[in-house]
């Protein structure tokens, strides 16, 4: 359990980030017990706070040296908690506690929750200030070479030999939750190349590789400690909070959620659409309605209309208001707030058939994980006359059309979207896991840049079956009515541009296609570069004729006199 | 001279009525979850006084048990809908012939006739009995179908319309017993609602169609994006085009449409077309009414002009 290393106190070190926290948020005065203290590295710099330093571990050698450097130790052994935690009280005596630290020491014991339990009864009513530091395995050289089948244990550093446990980010933080202890504060030490950063030239490993680059891209993506190399964390004593340490394989969720975003324009199509809700084959899912910047009597008609639905639509249902940013912010609002499945969006003025919830989950259960994109048909509408719902109603002004095909075209997506999102349904780990966000800076086709990026990550799940209708607004705000043709091409280049940046996996046949459209590109070239050869010699010919007007004429004179041989002897045969 | 004053002056009474055949209980039960939403509001709005739930199965096999029925009687009875009546008729009468069937014992103001597979917005009753509360003469009220409206013209201003889909449908009760319900001599399937329409209309009552009054009615399309229709339904439909073209003297469609059946339909469009043949010469045709074409449309195949 001792820190066995004898490694000095540093500027931009974890021991650095430990006083950092201290001096930031402990007392400037009291007792700093410092858990598992080795050579106590931040000795100096913690007495230097006001804080009266006590260093406390197992190893006598560390203890001595401390000793001798003019600190008071005491020994301690936290594989019995209790007896650690008599020990720390007899240590501490009438003196007031002020913090207390735990550096690269909780991944040495095995009753690390047991001891953060007893450690936090007896914090309680002192206030005391707890930083603990602890490797994080979750860095992203330890996922890269996982992938290779090294897990290579070293003497010290991520995967120190004598770890008994490996922390993450989440792990570290249900661990202190369920112990009762609150953070207020982090300083997380980060290393773009940690310690495992080996070998050098494992294209796995070197971040010189497309292959690193593209598993990078996957990790920073998915939270913000694929390079943090320690986990650096301040405490206070809180409330006790159910935070499980192991994981059930599976989670109770309903399969689907529903983001629905609406400004309350046009609440007689929103009923509709609750309506169809209720007539959904299946109701494995949830609704989370999210008026986006609306007025409050605005959002108590929303609240009355979803509270006037059926039970069981009503019990499914949460209304949360969104009061910031753009079209897309209530998107990643929504979707932050998903505890379905797969997840998917429908906007208020849209159309869905009752075996809509149904067909996602069939295909669902057919690829797991992918993208789901079913057909949605078009039909034009135009706004009405105010209606008992509130706002503006509308009509049905066109027959349905079909405009959209049946399959997903991998390829033509990436020029053009032939997919509304009502169509769509994404895993919801895309965004939960892999981080994935809706552009917020793009004011149009925001759906289009996420389905992209989704189908990248997931591939897709394509059926042909008609599950929606695309509504296009004849009369009436739309987003197509709202934006400029230039915000609209603006936003088209700025997602290509985007996505043009980024790693991609593409799907089996690409290298064909590739090559088979490049040889079409050679032939186009040869036949234009034939065909201008042809024309600049006839071209050639023709000018030379213009710069020299005698020779034009006697070329003139020589063709007629040519042509009337040649009818002299036509004439002579017959 | 109308025989009935349709207007409405309070609470109304009401029987909704469906007929079943082959609808799973998981169907009707999401349905009438929905109407209980629909009554329990409208009871409390005053639109409504009491209601009552007919249900006629003309299913090879009964949907329900008498328990089953009991069952729901009492879930639903909170919301003013545990007056569920359930009767097996072990046989397939059809649409028209089973709604007549529970339109005997009717002796409610006003009576709902509904299509099983649907679902009924929560307001559906408040905003079906405007019509007939602020006009005379209305004597039926139509709903709106989503997700696929149907295309049928009608007047915005007023709502007026030419005939109306009996998919959900409000009538006057002594308007449906005037006309003797529907015809399901000549109708068994199909246009047993548009007949029922314009013989209401000949009555001299109006129909009016009342968008902000919405169900779901569960219909599909194809993967191609068009109608789902069955042979049977291409039957019913094509014998139904030419009975009605007959009825309502234009006996001189009733031939084209056959004559046209016959030379280019389907099988089951031919077999109608046979079938119309065979009643034509046996005089079993229905007895022609609409003589001077007050009511009756046919345009382009439809029995009205179409929005779209």
């Amino acid at each position: 359990m001792s820190n066995a290393y004898d490694h000095p106190y540093e500027s931009g070190t974890v021991y650095s980030r430990v006083v950092e926290l201290l001096h930031v948020h402990a007392g400037t005065g009291g007792v700093h017990l410092d858990i598992g203290c080795g050579y106590g590295p931040i000795a100096e710099p913690v007495r230097e706070t006001g804080l009266t330093y006590v260093g406390l571990d197992l190893d006598g050698t560390r203890l001595q040296a401390l000793d001798e450097r003019g600190f008071e130790t005491h020994a301690i052994d936290l594989l019995d908690e209790h007896a650690a935690i008599a020990t720390l009280r007899a240590a501490l005596g009438d003196r007031t506690l002020a913090s207390i630290s735990m550096i690269d020491t909780l991944e040495h014991i095995t009753n690390g929750p047991q001891f953060l339990n007893a450690l936090r009864n007896f914090a309680e009513n002192r206030a005391a200030l707890f930083v603990i530091a602890v490797p994080n395995v979750a860095h992203r050289d330890l996922g890269a070479k996982l992938l290779a089948g090294r897990w290579d244990y070293t003497v010290e550093g991520l995967l120190d030999h004598t770890h008994v446990i490996h922390h993450t980010d989440r792990l570290l933080n249900a661990m202190m939750s369920s112990a009762g202890w609150t953070e207020v504060a982090r300083a997380d030490f980060q290393r773009q190349r940690s310690d495992q950063y080996f070998p050098r030239f494992d294209p796995l490993v070197s971040d010189a590789t497309p292959l690193n680059r593209y598993l990078s891209q996957i990790r920073e993506a998915a939270d913000d400690f694929s390079s943090i190399n320690e986990l650096v964390r301040a405490y206070l004593p809180g409330p006790r909070k159910v935070a499980p340490l192991v994981v059930e394989p599976v989670e109770e969720r309903p399969f689907l959620s529903i983001v629905m975003r609406t400004q309350g324009r046009r609440l007689a199509s929103f009923r509709d659409l609750l309506l169809a809700l209720t007539a959904q084959t299946s109701r494995d899912f949830e609704l989370i309605v999210i008026p986006h910047r609306v007025e409050f009597e605005l959002q108590k008609r929303i609240e009355r209309i979803v509270e006037d639905m059926p039970e069981a639509i009503r019990n499914r249902s949460r209304i949360v208001p969104c009061d910031r940013g753009g079209r897309t912010t209530p998107l990643n609002f929504g979707f932050e707030l998903a505890r379905g499945h797969y997840i998917t969006i429908l906007d208020d003025d849209e159309m869905i058939f009752a075996h809509w919830v149904e067909t996602f989950q069939k295909m669902a259960e057919k690829s797991p994980g992918r993208m789901l994109r079913t057909v949605a048909v078009e039909q034009d509408i135009a706004e009405t006359a105010d209606t008992a719902a509130g706002g503006k109603g509308y009509a049905v002004v066109g027959a349905i059309r079909h405009p959209f095909p049946g399959t997903y075209d991998f390829y033509a997506h990436l020029h053009q979207n032939y997919s509304p999102p009502v169509a769509m349904s994404f895993p919801r780990a895309v965004f939960h896991e892999l981080g994935l966000r809706f552009d917020e800076s793009l004011n149009t086709a925001e759906d289009w840049d996420f389905e992209l990026r989704c189908l990248f990550m997931c591939g897709v799940e394509a059926s042909p079956e008609i599950t929606c209708i695309y509504h296009k607004w004849k009369k009436g705000e739309s987003s197509y009515s709202i934006h400029s043709q230039s915000d609209w091409e603006r936003d088209y280049h700025m997602i290509l541009a985007k996505i043009d940046r980024q790693y991609h996996v593409f799907p089996p046949g690409t290298i064909k296609l590739i090559n088979d459209q490049r040889k079409w590109i050679i032939k186009l070239e040869n036949d234009i570069a034939y065909m201008s050869r042809t024309k600049s010699a006839k071209r050639s010919v023709l000018e030379l004729l213009h710069r020299h007007p005698a020779l034009l004429t006697f070329a003139s004179r020589s063709n007629k006199v040519a042509r009337q041989i040649g009818r002299g002897i036509v004439r002579r045969l017959r | 001279m109308n025989q009935h004053d349709t207007q409405l002056q309070g609470a109304a009474s009401l029987r909704i009525q469906s007929i079943l055949y082959g609808n799973t209980q998981q169907h009707v039960d999401q349905s009438l979850a929905s109407l209980g939403r629909a009554v329990e509001l409208a009871i409390s709005s005053g639109a409504l006084s009491k209601v009552q739930m007919a249900f006629g199965d003309c299913s090879p096999d009964p949907v329900f048990t008498d328990e089953e029925i009991e069952e729901r009687r009492k879930r639903f009875e909170a919301q003013g809908l545990g007056d569920i009546q359930y009767e097996f008729y072990d046989k397939n009468l059809g649409s028209a012939a089973g709604h007549n069937r529970l339109l005997e014992g009717l002796n409610s103001e006003l009576v709902l006739i509904l299509n099983p597979d649907t679902v009924v917005a929560p307001d559906l009753f408040i905003e079906l009995v405007k019509p007939m509360r602020e006009r005379q003469r209305v004597a039926v009220v139509e709903a709106r179908q989503v997700p696929i409206e149907h295309p049928k013209d009608y007047s915005v201003a007023s709502g007026e319309t030419g005939w109306v889909t009996t998919a959900c449908a409000l009538v006057t009760a002594a308007v449906a017993k005037e006309v003797n319900g529907f015809d399901s001599e000549s109708f068994f399937l199909y246009c047993d609602d548009v007949d029922f329409s314009w013989r209401i209309r000949l009555a001299g009552y109006k129909l009016v169609f009342q968008p902000s009054a919405v169900i779901f009615h569960d219909k599909r399309l194809s993967q191609e994006g068009k109608w789902i229709v069955g042979a049977a339904e291409e039957y019913f439909s094509a014998e139904a085009a030419m009975m009605l073209s007959y009825k309502y003297s234009r006996a001189d469609l009733a031939d084209r449409i056959e004559r046209q059946l016959l030379d280019a339909g389907s099988e089951s469009e031919k077999k109608a077309a046979r079938k119309f043949q065979s009643l034509k010469e046996s005089g079993k045709l229905p007895v022609q009414i609409d003589a001077d074409h007050k009511v009756a449309q046919f345009i382009d195949g439809f029995y009205s002009k179409h929005r779209f």
